[in-house]
């Protein structure tokens, strides 16, 4: 009987035994390039024991499409299953929810607390946008372990986060408690690179970039720059990326020539043979700043590591952030943003564009002499 | 309709208990705009087949449903289980499921009733599963042959996506080793049986699948974007059955699963050969994992990577065979959450069931991020501080540029590739 078993003989208070996530954003996981929404935000996760029951608030008539098209995303979704605690271990084999229907009667969701907070539904919303900025993905897992998984996995899930954060107990509640306290946290800007004068940027087109992409590239580049108060942007072209897109050097100069901001930025497209000479021309003159756009070769990142007048931004194609950094408003209070973050960068106050640099960049310091 | 039978799987008394095969119309196979036809029948029932039957929903669901008391399970349950696998956003796999046409006299039976649902499923005449490519005869149980039908069905159902593309070499890289395992451990009588399936699914990813994979058109062909080996570029080689088959069965003589490796991943010097491309394409990378940390020419007992869309059983064994190390720790992102759980499920089915010639070692997984800048430095720091001797940085450039760095800083051995 195990977990079931649990449920039925603790004396605790029932409010106590439960906790609630709110505004509950789940994404597919693999689908990041092609399908950017949401499976779907649901409004409260119910979590004891381990297991997951999702209530809906039904805010407005539309809502009656939820019914069904949850069904269709996975037929062993538990929103409506209340399984007889007495029968089997039903959670190992599909996500469920294994409690005595009369202890969820008598629950009042008002006195249960938050999941990650601890607190009221207030300190969760605000907690769980803070979550989505600085751990977005292993918020993203945890949420989809215990709505979509089966107990076994879920239980992996847990443990691994657990691993990954060195923290001895992998029971659920105590994971999301201290996965709250570690991450729902105001973030702290370093601005360091700032003070460093950089003046020239460059950026390293990855191989599979075509129009579209170019032209996020240069809107991304051109407000970082802007930030930084640099004044030259490089867009470096390689052999393999003309290769996958022969006119890209073209349409590079079409994009630059025809940008309505950045004026006073000096764009160039550089059209590399030899991806070497990259580090020939990283290595002259003052500091400048190497941004990765999502993907690039690992060979002439390790030659660039080496180098002590480099800073090396990652900047991911795709991520999850509050909506609220990026848009003015939003039905929702996450979203996968693409095009190398272009539509946060424009626009905002400039914290914002500090808030997302720190949360979702990965800044890799000039090297030390080794 | 018409199919091209790639599969069929026999009970001992020959009666059929599943295929797998291509539909074809007016004669001429369609331009693989639709998906392969996985044909069940009542034999999937039969009480030897269980724990073939456990592994096929376990991988078909992409680990959403772990079955408990398969013995319980009706056919109709089998049907909708099934079905549910290819409908599903959360799976891999798109398949037309197909059932045969009944006895009239079965036809008031209650779980025949149950099953038959003219508009979720295919009917097919019995009779016409014939001259597949591979049969299989199902004569006793055995987990090696369990796991590897389920892996070949799990490779030739997946979707035109790029998770089903990886899912696919996933498949192939396991049926690799399972192959190798097979011929030099002889721990399964079935080993010609699985060697076949491992050049069955080469053979159907060069001559179906990745024309399937070229038919798509923007938006969704942007997921192969970004990828080294794009399918797409097989689509236009010719390379015969029995072209694959010889170079399998080449490689399989070596001793070493890295020499395996290396013969089938690294091209002859200035060949233009086809086979070679398709070869290339699907192990070359792992190829280079297991030649760079070679090159160190050291022994490590305790090695952290990051796990990429293929990782899997093979790559596990290349890393052990090349470094030696009896620990493993595996950061792995949300995206290869299948990858993960498909390892773990090797482990416990043929690792830890056998007593294999082969290094395994432990593996510990550990959640990482690839955009989430301030977890990143958490999980890096966990990793560094218990006792890594060597980092092999791969993978999402966030993490992996971040963990070689640091690696480097701490002064563990570290390579990024």
């Amino acid at each position: 009987m195990g977990e079931c078993k649990s449920a039925i003989h603790t004396s605790k208070s029932n409010a106590e035994k439960f906790c609630k996530i709110v505004h509950a954003n789940i994404f597919d996981p693999n689908l990041v390039y092609t399908y950017m929404d949401a499976i779907t935000e649901y409004d409260n996760i119910l979590v004891f024991n381990g297991q997951a029951l999702i209530i809906e608030d039904i805010s407005g008539g539309g809502e009656w499409k939820k019914k069904f098209l949850y069904k269709l995303i996975t037929p062993s979704y538990p929103t409506e299953l209340l399984w007889n605690p007495r029968n089997a271990e039903i959670s190992k084999a599909v996500p469920a929810f294994c409690v005595s229907i009369h202890e969820i009667l008598s629950l009042n969701i008002d006195e249960i607390s938050g999941c990650f907070s601890g607190g009221s539904v207030e300190e969760e919303t605000k907690c769980i946008e803070k979550l989505y900025l600085l751990a977005s993905e292993p918020l993203n897992m945890l949420l989809y372990s215990l709505v979509f998984l089966p107990g076994e996995y879920r239980k992996s899930i847990v443990n691994d986060i657990a691993l990954s954060l060195n923290v001895s107990n992998a029971e659920l509640l105590k994971v999301m408690r201290y996965f709250g306290s570690k991450f729902c946290k105001e973030i702290e800007l370093k601005k360091r690179i700032l003070s460093l004068n950089i003046k020239e940027i460059l950026a390293l087109i990855p191989a599979g970039v075509k129009k579209y992409r170019l032209q996020s590239i240069v809107k991304t580049t051109c407000n970082i720059c802007k930030v930084l108060g640099c004044n030259i942007v490089n867009l470096i072209i390689s052999k393999e990326v003309k290769k996958r897109f022969p006119q890209i050097v073209e349409e590079c100069k079409r994009i630059v020539d025809s940008r309505k901001q950045c004026l006073t930025v000096e764009y160039k497209c550089l059209e590399l043979e030899d991806l070497s000479k990259l580090v020939d021309i990283a290595r002259k003159g003052s500091m400048k700043l190497v941004m990765v756009l999502g993907d690039y070769s690992k060979k002439i990142l390790r030659e660039l590591v080496n180098l002590q007048n480099l800073y090396i931004m990652v900047v991911p194609e795709v991520a999850y952030i509050p909506v609220n950094l990026c848009r003015k408003e939003g039905q929702r209070i996450v979203q996968a943003f693409g095009g190398y973050l272009s539509e946060c960068f424009t626009g905002l106050h400039l914290n914002n564009i500090w808030k997302i640099l720190v949360a979702k960049t990965v800044i890799i310091q000039p090297s030390i002499p080794r | 309709m018409n199919i091209n039978w790639v599969l069929s799987l026999n009970t001992n008394d020959n009666e059929l208990v599943l295929a797998i095969g291509n539909p074809i119309e007016s004669g001429v196979e369609e331009k693989y705009a639709r998906p392969k036809v996985l044909l069940i029948t009542q034999n999937l029932k039969c009480r030897k087949l269980s724990n073939l039957v456990l592994n096929i929903i376990r991988i078909l669901s992409a680990f959403h449903v772990e079955p408990i008391r398969v013995d319980e399970l009706q056919f109709s349950d089998y049907t909708r289980i099934l079905m549910f696998c290819s409908l599903s956003i959360l799976t891999p796999f798109r398949y037309d499921l197909a059932l045969p046409y009944m006895k009239f006299t079965e036809h008031t039976r209650t779980d025949v009733v149950k099953t038959v649902h003219a508009r979720l499923t295919t009917p097919i005449h019995r009779y016409k599963v014939s001259s597949p490519e591979l049969q299989i005869t199902y004569k006793y149980p055995d987990n090696i042959l369990d796991f590897s039908i389920a892996t070949l069905i799990a490779g030739l159902l997946s979707s035109a996506t790029r998770q089903g593309y990886y899912v696919r070499l996933v498949a192939i890289h396991t049926l690799l080793i399972l192959s190798y395992l097979a011929m030099k451990s002889k721990t399964t009588s079935y080993s010609e049986e699985i060697v076949k399936m491992l050049k069955l699914l080469i053979h159907d990813t060069v001559s179906w699948y990745v024309k399937h994979v070229n038919s798509i058109i923007e938006p969704e062909i942007a997921e192969y974007h970004y990828m080294i080996y794009r399918p797409t570029v097989l689509a236009d080689l010719r390379v015969t059955y029995e072209a694959i088959s010889s170079k399998i069965d080449e490689a399989l003589e070596k001793e070493r699963m890295l020499d395996v490796i290396n013969d089938l991943a690294l091209p002859e010097e200035g060949s233009d050969d086809d086979v070679e491309k398709v070869f290339g394409s699907m192990f070359r990378r792992i190829a280079i994992i297991g030649s760079s940390v070679k090159r160190i020419g050291k022994s490590f007992t305790h090695v952290a990577t990051v796990a990429t869309e293929q990782w899997s059983p093979l790559q596990v064994a290349i890393i052990t065979e090349a470094s030696h190390a009896n620990k493993l720790t595996t950061l792995y992102t949300q995206n290869v959450l299948y990858q993960r759980f498909y390892e773990e499920l090797f482990r416990r089915e043929i690792i830890e069931k056998y007593s294999v010639k082969l290094e395994y070692p432990r593996v510990k997984y550990m959640f990482a991020s690839a955009t989430d800048a301030v977890y990143i430095d958490e999980v890096i720091n966990t990793v560094l501080s218990d006792g890594v001797s060597l980092i092999l940085a791969q993978g999402p450039v966030a993490l992996a540029l971040k963990m070689y760095v640091k690696g480097l800083s701490a002064g563990v051995e570290s390579i990024l590739i």
